[in-house]
């Protein structure tokens, strides 16, 4: 027994020792103090700095994935520079990113959600790129959408840098609307509510619109209506015309199609078949919804295997008034220890060509990004889709609108999310519901800006 | 007296013998029965792992892929390094076993079998270190093992268990507690060390909770994500439970392969467990054997 | 005289017999001792600490006294998350127990063909990916074409929309963590495999029935193992957290209560106030209190059981 303890005893030593020695060679991203820091790789030759960068998309050999393609660009600029070397780490999710950019000055770049930049930049977290794009001439800043920039800019200052571009539109059963009466998409808002009541009327459907499908879209639906959520000063201003309207038209569809229930329980039928053979636009089943681009290139392979033709079964349009436009972004470690070489990382990466190459999109269905040189090149693209390339035009042409870049922007969503839920499902009426909204968002704005 | 004695003990086992049976039979058509209601999602995630991502979630369900795509496991395989996923994460899951079956009893002995004051006030203590979120501590944590340069590497991984976890001291104390003390103390009397205690007397009493305490710690170790994805930063590193991440990532996540990959990775849970069950429940029977 | 000298030279041994025994109880305590100083401490304090400042991660911490426990308990949505908590902790950990240990009771069964292949059935499960459970449940509670309503329509009930009625999404995860249960099921096993056999002979002897033996020899002989998992479930319920997440499933990172709110679980809100609102110190005088509370419920639950648990076996 003693001997077998013994064993054991020696077998963990051994196996700790392993581990440990294992990893504590490998720690090329220790602060070491100074400008640069020592890549163990490189044996100490010469001084290489090392720029870490941290994605949430996960490690994949698929050669078209997101992460390889990203891999690939950091290969070849790691080729291609001698004095500065990038190493990526894959999988990282957002509150692994906050954590570790809270405590140290690495990850020196990192992938994070477009509306944490006014937050992040308000408490010191995030490194001011505006000099940087704007005296980067080769970087062509013009390139990039102007949308996408909105989404960057905090106070005039650029945190982050824009590298996808999501939009919602309409999806549509063109044979659904003929049926309704309608021989194309509404192009206005009221029309819209009205289309989508004429397709519930039909026996052959069993929903016109639903407005929680995909889920209440706290953006899109006030884009649609044009309503803003802040006024000049940057203080809430949710009560307007437009919010309520916005809200009240949805309140509209929902009780003429069976009520709250009835759409979250056919949301809850329906919702996970959009995108296979029996998704409900493809099948007739409703008129129309309101989805991301990113379900069209699923939907357009079952239309293919399901054998609903785009343009003759389904088609796409653009949402009436504006739509809403999101973006993935990268922003910088405010304290990098090599702002200029994180830099160069961060602009090869996202530099015109970088984009081309990352357009072609996973499968090579097309991937949406916001430079207009890349959107461009998507729409060149042989392997993409009819549908995928008519919103890229819309997504580079088309007037967007996204939620402003506020210092308390989740607050703000989580009351809107809450309240208008509770409205929506009957609970609260509009005038209250806004009302909170409006009392919430503001006690959170005064405490952002320390009053 | 004798003979009294001895007719109502036949008419306890022929009356024992009907309803033993009936209750035999019920047993069984509940463990069928309950069988084939857990294996039911067991059903469907290989079925959804064998289908096209079209035919992922139709209305209604589509019971048996039609058609099957046996090219999913195949895309798992080569999409993801699994040698050095599975390498990775046999050393998160191997590691703690060893580092819990030592500590773990020696913790749990000292709560019960030794006594001394402090064991009645420590375990309260041990028990309210579970009590803290994890939210709250990971930053501090985090930054520990940064300032240590233990970052990227599986030294916080493993580390810990080696200092005892709550959960299975408080496992390995109820055990103990029932164990019966007049052997240990027997030990003493002989002039046995604690130590000697420990490993030649206890140890073999709790056979059957040590290797059920390693297989869940194995399997802890396997199917998790958290800490892995925390502290591991070089992708040489990963474990299967940062790899499984792949599919969820996505917009879209990407269902099929998603059940394809769950599947792999539990397969080699199944095999372990299905050989280590008679190992861990047939275990030496404490006190029956020892009177 | 000669009796004081002996009773004194007792006390002396006895105390000495008594360090003795406590440097040797250190000794075998010091894994855990070391790990807690190392590895408990600081973060706790740290926590506690910062339960009385403004930190938003970034900057340095400003003291603010009691302002976050104010707050706290003036917030609607803190006493929405502890009572959506509640709720499972004082069903999930009783769900649990029935459920494996009647599994654990029916895979104790003598003379069964094919036991092992049962046991790994009900213990598969629990080894499988959360985020595959997950996604399996979605599918199995489907309000319309998922397979429990489908059943329960066979039977003429017309079955609840498990995932999006607010009175039945926590049902619905506790049915999930139910069929999880082979963990909790295999420690019942093992305790249910150690229960001397001669003690089951000799109540029949005596003319005990199926229940009555259940009820009087298995109950207290496992109590202690009954006890840890009740004890255990219950922390763990308190701090509920993946599965929520998991199940409202929200892309870009906003943290989503499910329909009215009713998966927000007090860890849930917690960490959003951390990580999306960056109120970390908020986030820890929530931490603080959250803790205080499960002290108070696991002492209160202990003292329950201590009367009813039964550890000596001899």
């Amino acid at each position: 027994m003693k001997k077998k303890v013994l064993a054991l005893m020696l077998a963990a030593v051994m196996a700790i020792g392993l581990a440990a020695c294992g990893g504590g060679g490998n720690n090329g991203d220790q602060p070491s103090g100074g400008e640069t820091s020592d890549d163990g790789n490189k044996g100490g030759d010469g001084e290489v700095t090392t720029i870490t960068v941290w994605t949430m998309q996960a490690e994949d050999n698929d050669p078209t994935a997101g992460s390889s393609r990203l891999k690939k660009l950091i290969d070849d600029f790691n080729a291609s520079h001698d004095d500065i070397q990038a190493e990526l780490s894959y999988a990282k999710t957002y509150d692994n990113i906050v954590t570790a950019i809270a405590s140290q000055d690495t990850p020196d770049i990192f992938q994070m959600y477009w509306q944490y930049a006014s937050p992040l930049a308000a408490r010191g977290a995030l490194y001011d790129l505006t000099d940087f794009v704007n005296n980067d001439a080769e970087y062509d800043k013009a390139d990039f959408l102007d949308k996408a920039w909105n989404l960057c800019t905090v106070d005039d200052k650029i945190y982050s840098i824009p590298y996808t571009a999501s939009s919602s539109f309409a999806m549509y059963n063109i044979e659904v609307l003929k049926e309704a009466g309608w021989d194309s998409f509404p192009t206005t808002f009221e029309d819209m509510i009205q289309c989508a009541k004429d397709c519930y009327d039909l026996e052959s459907t069993s929903m016109g619109m639903n407005p929680l499908s995909p889920w209440l879209d706290n953006v899109m639906w006030p884009a649609m209506t044009q309503a803003s959520w802040e006024d000049a000063d940057g203080n809430p201003a949710f009560d307007s015309e437009a919010m309520r309207l916005a809200y009240s038209a949805q309140k509209e569809l929902i009780d003429y199609q069976g009520g709250y229930a009835a759409a979250t329980g056919w949301e809850s039928d329906f919702g996970t078949a959009r995108g296979g053979v029996t998704d409900p636009i493809l099948t007739g089943e409703t008129g129309f919804l309101l989805l991301p681009d990113s379900s069209i290139p699923t939907m357009y392979n079952a239309g293919v295997e399901a054998g609903y033709n785009y343009g003759e079964t389904w088609s796409i349009a653009q949402l009436p008034g504006n739509s809403m436009f999101t973006a993935g972004v990268y922003e910088m470690n405010a304290k990098t220890k090599d702002p200029e070489a994180a830099w160069e990382v961060l602009s090869y990466i996202t530099s015109k060509d970088a984009m081309a190459y990352y357009a072609e999109g996973v499968n090579n269905v097309g991937q949406l990004c916001p430079r207009a040189s890349a959107l461009d090149a998507l729409m060149e693209m042989e392997d993409v889709c009819e549908p995928m390339k008519q919103v890229a035009d819309l997504i580079k042409n088309a007037e967007l609108q996204s939620f402003p870049m506020s210092g308390y922007v989740d607050e703000y969503l989580t009351a809107i999310s809450n309240n208008m839920t509770s409205y929506l499902d009957g609970t609260l009426d509009l005038d209250t519901a806004v009302a909170n909204v409006q009392s919430e968002a503001q006690a959170a704005c005064d405490a952002f800006n320390g009053n | 007296m004798k003979s009294a004695k001895n007719s109502k003990w036949k008419e306890l086992m022929i009356y024992k013998g009907v309803r033993g049976k009936v209750t035999h039979v019920i047993g069984i058509i509940a463990l069928v029965f309950l069988c084939l209601v857990f294996a039911l999602p067991l059903y469907w995630m290989v079925c959804t792992a064998l289908k096209y991502e079209v035919y992922c979630f139709t209305t209604p369900p589509q019971w048996f892929p039609n058609p099957i795509k046996w090219d999913n496991f195949l895309e798992i395989f080569q999409r993801m390094d699994l040698a050095k996923y599975i390498r990775n994460t046999l050393v998160t899951s191997l590691v703690p076993v060893v580092g819990t079956l030592l500590s773990c009893p020696m913790v749990a002995y000292s709560l019960t079998k030794i006594p001394w004051k402090g064991g009645k006030y420590l375990f309260p203590i041990i028990l309210m270190t579970m009590m803290i979120p994890a939210q709250v501590t990971q930053i501090p944590m985090y930054a520990t093992w940064s300032k240590l340069n233990m970052l990227n590497t599986f030294v916080p991984l493993v580390l810990p268990s080696f200092f005892g976890s709550t959960y299975y001291i408080y496992l390995f104390r109820q055990f103990m507690k029932s164990l019966p003390t007049s052997v240990m103390e027997a030990a003493r009397i002989d002039g046995a060390g604690d130590f000697r205690i420990l490993y030649n007397i206890v140890y073999p009493m709790c056979s059957s909770i040590l290797t059920t305490v390693a297989v869940m710690v194995f399997i802890g170790g396997w199917n998790d994500y958290v800490g892995p994805l925390m502290y591991l930063q070089d992708s040489e590193r990963y474990t299967l439970g940062i790899g499984l991440q792949m599919f969820k990532t996505a917009a879209q996540p990407e269902w099929t392969l998603l059940m394809a990959a769950s599947t792999i990775f539990t397969l080699p849970l199944i095999v372990i467990f299905f050989f280590c069950q008679n190992a861990f429940l047939n275990g030496i029977q404490t006190t029956s054997g020892i009177k | 005289m000669k009796k004081n000298a002996a009773t004194k030279a007792k006390a002396v041994r006895k105390s000495r017999q008594e360090r003795k025994f406590f440097w040797k109880g250190m000794l075998f305590a010091s894994p855990w001792l070391i790990g807690f100083v190392c590895f408990t401490i600081l973060p706790v304090c740290l926590a506690f600490y910062y339960s009385f400042t403004d930190y938003n991660l970034f900057n340095d911490p400003a003291w603010v006294g009691f302002k976050n426990y104010k707050e706290l308990f003036q917030d609607q949505y803190v006493w929405l998350s502890l009572g959506n908590t509640m709720y499972i902790v004082i069903l999930a950990p009783l769900i649990g127990m029935v459920v494996s240990l009647a599994l654990a009771m029916l895979l104790n069964q003598k003379n069964v063909p094919g036991l092992p292949f049962f046991r790994t059935v009900f213990y598969l499960p629990s080894l499988v990916p959360v985020v595959a459970s997950v996604m399996l449940l979605t599918w199995l509670l489907n309000g319309h074409y998922g397979l429990v309503n489908q059943i329960l329509g066979f039977f003429g009930i017309e079955g609840p929309a498990w995932l999006t009625d607010p009175r039945y999404t926590k049902i619905s995860l506790m049915i999930m963590d139910a069929w999880r249960c082979g963990g909790t099921m295999i420690i019942y096993l093992a305790a249910l495999r150690s229960v001397p056999a001669s003690l089951y002979e000799a109540a029949e002897l005596d003319g005990a029935t199926g229940w009555k033996k259940f009820f009087r020899i298995t109950i207290p002989y496992i109590s202690p193992t009954i006890e840890f998992n009740l004890i255990m479930s219950m922390i763990g319920s308190f701090q509920y957290f993946t599965q929520g997440m998991l199940l409202t499933g929200v892309s870009g990172n906003q943290v989503a209560g499910g329909p009215s709110n009713s998966l927000l679980f007090y860890c849930l809100y917690l960490y959003q106030n951390a990580f999306s609102f960056f109120k970390m110190g908020y986030a820890c005088a929530m931490a603080v209190v959250l803790f205080i509370i499960i002290m108070i419920a696991t002492m209160l639950a202990r003292k329950i059981s201590d009367r009813m648990v039964n550890y000596d076996v001899e």
